[in-house]
């Protein structure tokens, strides 16, 4: 859920930022919720991922077939993955490992039945896999080098023939996926089919399934766990090589942000069983049944880990069913508790605690020209609303957004409203907003953009380039409001922002005006990266005036070259500074 | 003060000074000055003893009513406690403060203005301390940095009759030689050659830098002492910097300046403008400015101000001054200073009231423009700086705290945490259009005390209220007069600029919020005109 709330709250969250670039290069756990990063290999050297290997092409959104996607929600359309209950391959797989801990078994989910024998390893491990993946973390500082390489781990688990159930950080930025299959030293090449930044979760299918023919798929459970629950992680966490299965109840269930990607808050469940580096993607099992997926720790707290909650993993399925993931769609509007009697007595309403205030409507969001700021909206979807805009839902008081949650691109909800006295209905179709991820979450699997003029870097305002460049948030409130809230999206593909001057002749005398909003180019105000660069580099060099003025804002002066100077400069530019094109777009 | 007297060698002028600290209330002097200082004070008291046998004489005569105010010198004393804005009902922390006061004539000290500012309590005393009388400011000017003080009880006013008074001479210039007049302990007069070293422009006004020849700076050097030239007042010192062993001197025509000025009023324009340095050639050449002639690019005019009066636009560039052209690192010569900032220069050469005649060059076209000097544009528009020394204006209404808007206020805000709050960004990008609606003042909703008459709104603050009961604020006491007037169902709605846009308060429960506010807390709810803090 990305309230509108949350959008206002961008400079709090960036801190998380720091933390998760932090995060990605180094394993050190940083409050306050980091993710589970896959373990560094640089750190923990592994010989098998040594060997020379010819790297994988990743496609990161496959626009493939949905038939193989499975979906445990709804087990009419897919028939729900069954663990296989072949006693015999499990003793092959045993044999092979020596793993005396384990023990052939069917499925048993009795309670009962695992006070007995607590850590019985299950046919269905052997669908638990260790994904290793060779990445690129892009550099947003410098846009044009080739960033930094490296190495992590994380755990996946079968869902379907050949698909593999993971983290969306567990893949992120990844050149090169191999998923070792339990107790098995082969590496499958592999590559992502699905990925969902905002709920950090992807499915990853390997190019040749024959591997995991005869290997049982996790079974996903029906309902989502209650408190005191006991469950079990099961993964390739830090510490050894082998598959690690660690114990723990149902903690707590709440919604809090994804460390990944930073600007998303969804439903959680804390477990009190160890999740360390490396365990993410790995399933959460009660009895034999999925109930999450192991994701992100809190550092400074003890036996405190996080794991995706079933309606989050099932809305994520059921959006790619398609084909395509479609992300988290938004209300886009703002409810205010109706709390104060003055308030409440002005819009004649009784003195019942329910109907919460339409606060804010986002300019072009899913609410914009449905729902007025002042209309009272009493119930949505049937679902009584109270004075503090919470609704009940499958028995739990959940905010009234917790219905966009769940919710898809095109599905409506109806608001039952007061609009100055009088009721309404107001329906609404949800849609996601296609701007405010870019902006207030970190990108991934893509290369960062920049245009480079005059010795000036021009870099899209984002989470990344902002955490790069160290920059305060604060000194772009107001751009990033008017982009994010108020339709400025609608015009402007991107806000951008001179982060860099690399000093030149060209430059000299401009070598202390970084980090500010560029407005106008030869008086053309500069709708995004695209058209700056359109505006920099005419197509037709006989277009360029004397001069290229280029505006910023709040700047003392204007930013002056002189045209005829501007072909040696590139030349010295790009050759001095290493700079192998003038953009990537 | 025990190891003091180690700086004198006669075992005799020790016994004397450790008689008259035994008969000081407080020891001022020496216990404020680092310890390092005590070394280098040295050769100033070989000095003294050099400047003839005088202070030597004085010493043995000390039974006797000291000669040291012949000096002209008293000691001033204060204790200053300032508004806090953002919680614009009480006082902040207490100071104190000690300068130096030059004795002018006519029951005038002319002295440094830290020492008056957001004063509770001034004393002046003689140097040797038989005559202790509270003082008041008689005027004062923030932006010089000076204060005139008086007695503040009439009878008082014998205090100076056994004091010289100084008159004001001819201004310093770069290299001017002067003498720094002070007291070695409260009763030693020293005279200590002096010369103007350098001019600093860094600061609003242009001051001197001087430093003693051949020695280092006496002890007890402290702003508001003066100094002379052919026994006039040629500059008073406003700061002292120990680890370069120069003293920063505000220069005669300045003290004249301040002199002649109105009271409470400061003689330093503000004209309005920002400038940025015209050094890059392409940037010139674009300006059409032939390569021989510098100059500054207005990089901003405020609204209302004295230079958008003239008629100076964004764009233009300054390149002279009162008929002295500035150069291309913006720096121009000072018919008194020499080469200094063009900022400086503009804030300097002339006082509030005169005009100045600015060239100006536009489009590559050379014109002019006369600025009638004046503070309009701190003054004048919408956000204003809030005056000096003066409590803050506030309504606290049922747990609502209201306020105007200023830069002052916005400037604690920014200094308090991480930037402005975003409906504060808004307005300042708002200033035209409150220029337009003639707004004279902006109403900010700053805190909100948790009462039941603002239930649900606690996280409301920082905004701007726009309106009342549907009509537009204009002004602050206008304001209070909105809240006062009574509606239909005894609901006030204020329009605000964030989410929800809309509160509703309950006049009942408002007012009863406020009688449980001033009886527990805060006893003072409003205070609509500025008032001095005295």
């Amino acid at each position: 859920m990305r309230s509108v709330k949350s959008l206002f709250l961008i400079p709090s969250a960036l801190v998380f930022c720091v933390v998760c670039s932090a995060q990605q290069t180094d394993q050190a756990p940083v409050p306050p919720v980091p993710p589970i990063t896959p373990s560094e290999s640089e750190e923990q050297p592994d010989v098998r991922a040594a060997e020379p290997e010819q790297p994988t092409p990743v496609e990161t959104k496959a626009e493939q077939p949905a038939e193989q996607v499975p979906t445990p929600a709804e087990p009419k359309e897919e028939p729900v993955p069954q663990v296989n209950p072949d006693p015999s391959q499990n003793a092959e797989g045993e044999t092979k490992n020596g793993l005396n801990a384990e023990t052939p078994t069917g499925e048993k989910s009795s309670a009962e039945k695992k006070q007995e024998n607590p850590v019985k390893v299950t046919a269905a491990y052997r669908g638990i896999v260790k994904i290793e993946v060779a990445k690129r973390l892009p550099d947003y500082k410098i846009p044009w080098q080739a960033g930094q390489f490296g190495r992590g781990s994380g755990t996946g688990f079968m869902v379907a023939p050949g698909v593999f159930m993971t983290n969306a950080h567990v893949v992120a930025d990844a050149e090169r996926i191999y998923v070792s299959p339990y107790a098995d030293a082969r590496k499958i090449p592999a590559k992502v089919k699905y990925v969902a930044h905002d709920a950090d979760l992807a499915l990853v299918e390997v190019e040749d399934s024959s591997a995991f023919a005869d290997v049982p798929y996790l079974e996903f459970s029906k309902s989502m766990p209650h408190l005191e629950d006991e469950v079990r992680a099961i993964g390739y966490p830090i510490g050894g090589n082998r598959l690690s299965v660690t114990r723990g109840i149902i903690s707590r269930i709440d919604t809090i942000p994804y460390a990944h990607p930073q600007n998303d808050s969804h439903l959680i469940v804390q477990i009190d069983a160890a999740i360390n580096p490396g365990n993410s993607g790995g399933p959460v099992l009660m009895g034999d049944k999925v109930v999450g997926v192991a994701f992100q720790g809190l550092m400074q707290a003890n036996s405190t880990g996080y794991m995706i909650p079933l309606p989050v993993i099932n809305r994520f399925l059921q959006d790619v069913k398609d084909g395509r993931y479609d992300r988290y769609v938004e209300i886009g509007a703002e409810f205010f508790p109706m709390e104060n009697p003055a308030m409440r007595k002005h819009f004649g309403l009784p003195d019942d605690a329910m109907g919460a205030l339409v606060g804010e409507v986002v300019r072009g969001s899913s609410c914009d020209g449905k729902l007025k700021i002042g209309d009272v909206v009493l119930a949505v979807d049937g679902h009584p609303v109270d004075s503090s805009g919470m609704i009940e839902l499958d028995g739990e008081r959940v905010k009234l957004e917790e219905l966009a949650e769940r919710a898809f691109n095109g599905d409506s909800i109806t608001f039952s409203i007061l609009r100055a006295g009088t009721p309404a209905e107001v329906n609404v179709t949800l849609q996601p907003l296609p701007a405010a991820a870019g902006i207030t979450g970190n990108a991934y699997d893509e290369l960062p953009r920049y245009v480079q003029f005059a010795g000036m870097i021009f870099q899209p305002l984002q989470r990344n380039v902002i955490a790069a460049h160290d920059l305060n948030p604060v000194n772009f409130i107001v751009e990033m409001e008017d982009f994010l809230q108020r339709g400025g999206w609608r015009e402007k593909e991107d806000i951008v922002v001179l982060t860099t001057v690399l000093a030149d002749e060209l430059n000299a005398r401009f070598d202390d005006y970084g980090s500010r909003v560029v407005t106008k180019v030869n008086g053309h105000p500069v709708k995004g990266l695209s058209h700056l660069y359109s505006l920099l580099y005419p197509a037709a060099e006989e277009e360029r005036p004397e001069f290229t003025v280029i505006e910023f804002k709040d700047a003392p002066r204007p930013f002056v070259v002189e045209n005829a100077a501007l072909q040696a400069g590139h030349a010295r530019i790009s050759a001095g500074y290493n700079i192998p094109q003038p953009s990537r777009l | 003060m025990k190891t003091s007297p180690c700086i004198l060698s006669t075992a005799l002028v020790s016994a004397l000074f450790f008689s008259l600290s035994a008969c000081k209330p407080t020891p001022r002097t020496a216990n404020k000055q680092p310890k390092t200082d005590q070394g280098q004070t040295a050769p100033s008291s070989a000095q003294s003893t050099m400047s003839g046998s005088g202070a030597a004489g004085q010493l043995s005569s000390v039974k006797q009513p000291l000669a040291a105010q012949d000096v002209g010198l008293l000691y001033v004393d204060s204790v200053r406690q300032g508004f806090d804005i953002l919680r614009p009902w009480e006082k902040g922390k207490t100071n104190r403060s000690h300068a130096m006061g030059v004795y002018l004539g006519n029951g005038r000290v002319l002295t440094a203005d830290e020492v008056a500012k957001d004063a509770t309590y001034i004393e002046l005393s003689l140097p040797d301390e038989t005559r202790r009388v509270p003082a008041k400011t008689l005027k004062r000017d923030e932006a010089l940095g000076l204060a005139m003080l008086g007695v503040q009880h009439e009878k008082d006013a014998d205090i100076f009759d056994k004091v010289k008074a100084h008159e004001l001479g001819a201004p310093l210039s770069p290299g001017s030689e002067a003498t720094l007049r002070t007291l070695i302990n409260r009763i030693i007069p020293v005279q200590v050659p002096m010369v103007v070293e350098s001019v600093d422009d860094s600061g609003l006004l242009p001051r001197l830098s001087m430093r003693v020849r051949g020695g280092t700076l006496p002890q007890g050097t402290r702003q508001g002492l003066p100094v002379l030239r052919d026994g006039r007042v040629a500059g008073l010192v406003m700061e002292r910097d120990s680890e370069d062993q120069t003293v920063s001197v505000l220069n005669a025509e300045l003290l004249r300046r301040f002199l002649m000025g109105r009271e409470e009023e400061t003689i330093v324009p503000v004209l309005g403008i920002r400038f940025s340095l015209l050094d890059d050639p392409a940037f010139r050449r674009y300006l059409r400015l032939s390569p021989d002639t510098g100059g500054l690019y207005v990089s901003k005019v405020l609204p209302l101000g004295a230079a958008e009066a003239a008629g100076l636009k964004e764009g233009d560039v300054v390149v002279s001054i009162a008929g002295i052209p500035i150069d291309a690192l913006g720096r121009c010569k000072h018919p008194v200073y020499g080469l200094i900032s063009a900022d400086t220069m503009l804030r300097s050469l002339k006082p509030n009231g005169e005009t100045l005649k600015l060239g100006i060059s536009r489009g590559g076209e050379p014109n002019e423009v006369i600025v009638k000097l004046n503070r309009d544009a701190v003054e004048k528009g919408p956000v204003p700086e809030e005056k000096e020394g003066i409590a803050p204006r506030y309504i606290l209404w049922g747990g609502l705290l209201f306020q105007p808007f200023t830069s002052t206020y916005a400037e604690a805000l920014r200094r308090r945490g991480n930037g402005l709050p975003l409906p504060f960004l808004r307005l300042l990008d708002r200033e035209k259009e409150l220029i337009k609606e003639k707004r004279r003042d902006v109403v900010a909703l700053t805190l909100i005390i948790p009462t039941p008459a603002t239930l649900g709104y606690e996280n409301l603050g920082f905004c701007i209220v726009e309106k009342v009961n549907g009509k537009p604020v204009r002004s602050f006491s206008q304001f209070a007069d909105l809240l006062d007037e009574p509606t239909a169902d005894g609901i006030v709605e204020l329009s605000i600029t964030r989410a929800p846009y809309s509160i509703y308060i309950d006049r009942r429960a408002a007012e009863a919020s406020n009688d449980t506010i001033r009886r527990r807390a805060i006893p003072r709810l409003r205070r609509l005109e500025e008032q001095k803090s005295e």
